[in-house]
């Protein structure tokens, strides 16, 4: 069935790029007529111009004719070339498959072409004002006076036709005598207009009403405004809460009637019998009706119009987060008919929405983040629902849908735990939580400091301290963890010197933060302990393998994770990577810590990646000095890569910041400078400074 | 092409077929003028019991007040009718009623009790109501009454402040229960935010700090409950930018544990305003969030 629509759908295709590419040769060869009318214009100016050279005092009014039509032809031809050019860009959109949104755009232009195709221009207004003194005087040949006709009668249609409709807007403003005047030229313009007889005939029809009004001294009709006791006496009951149900000698199917009861009743806490009453009311004729439409339009009188709609937000919404998380819940809705707005913000959130949505239509969103959202139960923000659901209950606590708003409020209970007028109360007192904003922090507060490291840069400190029973340590002025011990002063600056040494000379290197975030840490700390504070240093306990929940955690959020044999498994947009480097790669390291490891001459990982779901690879990869080599197997064939960075070695990388690469795969064998990018980032970096 | 026929019917099956029966469902209002007095004052009467302190105000399909368009129509009413005072029918009464209504709805509470007045002084069917309402209003009219002179020190005003919400609160006890009492904690909230204001104008950001969060306390139910925490949010930031300054001028050294927890006291505040349900106010957050973070990561570079 699928590859029956498939095959359907594939010869539609193919009729329809037919169907484009016969519209764009039609272009073409437009295009190509066109310019052959112009060349002949050219040829025809250049003889005249022979002519006016020769004889300078003759043919002025040709000369006036010629540029006349010279200016019709290049209006022709600008029309030409504006419906050519839409053309061509929508069969050029259309044969790369553009999106939608630019094959309306080109479709637009082109049908706006088409459509200005016989209004008047600047050029044709032009032309008639060049011929006119020919036609007066009664220079002109045959051809050109027809073409001075033509343009002189479509320029008075023009004229008559604006004056009309001001003549028309002027008779519904009562603004009889300018409404006359317009009608008056318009007719000497062209006797024969029905339409300026009509409009006349209206004038004449208007001019005797008054005069008989004047006659019979009746003044200008004044709206009456005189109300029935019974509309008086029901207005003043509802007014004073009183009994507003059965007013004496109110006709029995008046909307005000009708519109009275209800709201008599919605104040006596009848609120669906009320709504109902509306309901009624909003089908009859009047004011008292549209009243009652617009009552019931209103989503704090109508609870369960607010609900509804509520309901089917938080519904959507949910469908859409599960398939394609935050951003198309956020913005999915406005691919919705009715949200589609005709304006400039409305195509730009159309726009945007679409945008979202080909994000969504991929791999791993598909197979990885939409299952584990349904599975963890994904669910959009529900403020608006709540209280939706509560203003229900306090208009109508005994409602029909009264039950439905309760176990809507019970099921968003979860999130309103995190809500922002439930998370900072504690018993009636409002305290706030830490933020959840990730910002830079400038306080010193601790290092990671793994054993090699230590033992490299202060082995005989490590000694005294016995700092042998953990791979790695916790160094701060507080929250250092268990069993710490607190250092000496001299101890404490003499640590911290040897470990900013390291990582200068570069016998020490940084985890998970640059070095130079790592030695601001390092020397904050040391201007902490000199003002006094002391240094804790505390074992660092080694974590446990990733659980499987961490795993999906790490895949589905963007997190990193270790697993058994120190594998680490991380992801990145659409790239997942699992890699074991060498030597270790820093387990002990805390998130968002700055973290200090011994640097090993050579370093090398093995890796796997797969990015996006297009490709795969495994591979491996070494560095020495900044020079690397990396060997991998991928879904492309094989590939190595080695680079050199003789730039760096010879230290011009800031006058030259370019490596040597050389790449051998399937493809052959490349070799070549590529841009540094290491260096530019640490360029930018100094500048910053 | 092949991103749009997957995305076609993903779009369809997520946002299902009622869409079109909602588009069906639409129906245009007929344009006929409003042709009864009970028409113009049912329309004012089904809004008068509205908790306006809990939620917002209500508004036409327009976004329009609905008690403004309300006095709007009686003040026309009364307008085409154009009697005197002297000469006044049932209907004019009705007519004033309305308008004292609609006007104590606005806050406009001196009018209102002008136009009780009038109406109580009628000897109308409504008279009664409209004295008892008068009497009602008149002390919300008091309550609101500006100060009779100028202030002479910041002090006077604070204690001025201090009874108003005093006496906004009593007021509110007084009417518990019944359609004023979202007024009077309307006005009370108010007066919260003017003492809160005082604070934050004398300079005195760790008492508007504290006089914020009381106002947080007071008034967990209001609709306003997302703006007082970016006004919360507000005064930490002036805080840590103060204690930065400082230091930037070597005023104060800086304290970057201090610092950091104002820094952190504001985004937690901002983060809680940004859960607010109308999306403005959640706009408004974010913004401040990513100002915020710009100022610190400037703050941060400056920092010896």
């Amino acid at each position: 069935m699928f590859l029956e629509e498939r095959d359907t759908m594939d010869g539609a295709l193919r009729v329809g790029l037919w169907l484009l590419r016969v519209g764009v040769a039609a272009g073409l060869l437009f295009l190509a007529t066109g310019g052959r009318a112009r060349a002949g214009d050219l040829l025809g100016s250049s003889d005249a111009a022979t002519q006016l050279l020769l004889a300078p005092e003759l043919g002025a009014g040709e000369d006036r004719a010629r540029e006349a039509r010279d200016l019709l032809a290049t209006e022709r031809n600008r029309k030409i070339a504006v419906i050519s050019s839409a053309l061509v860009d929508l069969g050029i959109n259309a044969s790369v498959g553009a999106s939608p949104v630019k094959l309306l755009q080109s479709a637009g232009e082109l049908g706006r072409g088409l459509l200005s195709w016989s209004n008047r221009t600047r050029g044709e207004e032009r032309a008639l004002l060049l011929l006119a003194p020919g036609a007066v005087g009664g220079e002109l040949d045959d051809t050109t006076r027809g073409l001075y006709e033509r343009l002189e009668g479509r320029e008075r249609r023009a004229l008559v036709t604006g004056l009309l409709d001001d003549g028309q807007r002027a008779l519904v403003a009562g603004q009889v005598r300018r409404a006359r005047i317009a009608v008056d030229r318009a007719l000497e313009l062209d006797p024969s207009s029905e339409r300026a007889d009509t409009l006349l005939d209206a004038i004449d029809a208007q001019t005797r009403s008054a005069r008989a009004r004047a006659i019979f001294d009746l003044a200008p009709a004044q709206p009456s405004l005189a109300f029935e006791a019974w509309d008086v006496r029901l207005a003043t009951s509802l007014l004073t809460d009183g009994d507003a149900r059965d007013p004496q000698s109110a006709p029995e199917d008046d909307a005000s009637l009708g519109l009275a009861r209800a709201t008599a009743r919605y104040e006596s806490g009848e609120r669906a019998e009320a709504l109902d009453d509306l309901r009624r009311v909003a089908t009859l004729k009047g004011g008292a009706a549209n009243v009652a439409r617009e009552v019931l339009e209103d989503r704090s009188i109508n609870p369960e119009l607010a609900l509804d709609d509520e309901i089917w937000s938080y519904t959507k919404r949910r469908s859409l987060g599960v398939l394609g998380g935050e951003p198309l819940a956020g913005n999915g809705l406005a691919l919705e008919p009715e949200n589609v707005e005709f304006t400039v913000d409305g195509y730009r959130k159309l726009k945007r929405s679409y945008k979202v949505f080909r994000k969504t239509v991929n791999p791993v969103n598909l197979l990885v983040d939409a299952p584990v959202r349904w599975w963890r139960g994904w669910r959009p923000e529900g403020a608006a629902l709540r209280e939706a659901a509560t203003r229900y209950l306090d208009v109508e606590p005994e409602g029909v849908r009264a039950a439905e708003a309760r176990s809507w409020l019970e099921a968003l209970r979860g999130d309103e735990r995190a809500s922002a007028r439930v998370t900072p109360f504690r018993d009636g007192y409002f305290v706030l939580p830490h933020a959840r904003t990730r910002y830079a922090r400038i306080a010193p507060r601790r290092v990671v400091v793994s054993l090699d490291a230590l033992e490299r840069q202060a082995p005989a400190l490590a000694r005294d301290l016995a700092l042998e029973s953990s791979d790695a340590f916790v160094l701060g002025e507080s929250g250092v963890g268990e069993g710490a011990t607190a250092l000496e002063r001299g101890r404490a600056l003499e640590l911290l010197a040897r470990l900013a040494d390291g990582l200068e000379a570069g016998s020490l290197q940084s985890r998970g933060q640059s070095t130079g975030d790592v030695l601001e840490a390092v020397r904050r700390l040391d201007g902490r302990v000199r003002t006094g504070t002391t240094l804790r240093i505390a074992p660092r306990l080694p974590d446990v393998s990733a659980s499987l929940s961490e795993l999906g955690t790490a895949l589905v959020d963007g997190t990193r994770a270790r697993t058994v044999g120190d594998i680490s498994i991380s992801r990145q947009d659409q790239d997942i990577v699992a890699g074991r480097e060498l030597g270790g790669d820093g387990a002990f390291c805390l998130p968002e810590t700055p973290c200090i490891d011994r640097k090993l001459p050579v370093q090398g990982g093995l890796f796997a990646q797969t990015s996006g779901g297009d490709s795969a690879a495994v591979g491996a990869r070494a560095d020495y000095r900044a020079a690397r080599l990396s060997v991998e197997m991928s879904t492309n064939g094989p590939h190595a890569t080695l680079v050199l960075p003789f730039a760096r070695w010879l230290g011009i990388t800031h006058f030259l910041p370019v490596e040597a690469h050389v790449d051998v795969g399937l493809a052959g064998i490349s070799a070549g400078p590529r841009l540094d990018s290491t260096a530019a980032d640490e360029a930018d970096a100094a500048e910053s400074l | 092409m092949r991103q749009i026929a997957l995305v076609a019917p993903v779009l369809f099956c997520a946002s299902g077929c009622a869409s079109l029966s909602r588009i069906a469902g639409i129906h245009a209002p007929d344009a006929s003028p409003d042709d009864s007095l009970t028409s113009v004052v049912a329309e004012l009467k089904v809004h008068l019991r509205d908790d306006t302190y809990r939620y917002d105000r209500a508004t036409t399909d327009d976004g329009r007040n609905v008690y403004a368009v309300a006095l709007w129509k009686l003040d026309r009413l009364a307008g085409l009718r154009a009697r005197s005072q002297q000469s006044w029918e049932n209907a004019d009464y009705v007519i004033e009623f309305a308008r004292g209504k609609a006007l104590e709805r606005l806050r406009r509470y001196g009018d209102a009790v002008a136009a009780y007045q009038r109406v109580a002084g009628s000897g109308s069917l409504l008279g009664d109501a409209a004295a008892e309402r008068e009497r009602v209003i008149d002390s919300f009219a008091h309550a609101s009454a500006p100060p009779a002179e100028p202030f002479a020190n910041p002090e006077a005003e604070r204690l001025f402040i201090e009874g108003r919400i005093e006496l906004w609160r009593q007021l509110a006890e007084e009417v518990h229960g019944t359609p004023y009492e979202s007024l009077a904690l309307e006005e009370s909230e108010s007066w919260q935010v003017m003492r809160v204001d005082w604070f934050a104008r004398g300079d005195r950001l760790g008492d508007a700090i504290s006089a914020c969060e009381n106002l947080l306390e007071a008034n967990r139910d209001s609709k306003l409950f997302g703006k007082h925490l970016l006004r919360l949010g507000d005064l930490y930031a002036d805080s840590a930018r103060r204690v930065e300054l400082q230091a930037h001028a070597n005023f104060t050294s800086l304290d970057p544990s201090r610092y950091e927890s104002l820094v952190d006291q504001a985004f937690s505040a901002y983060e809680l305003a940004a859960e607010d349900r109308r999306p403005a106010l959640r706009r408004e957050a974010r913004n401040r969030i990513e100002a915020l973070l710009a100022y610190h990561e400037g703050a941060a570079a400056r920092v010896p």
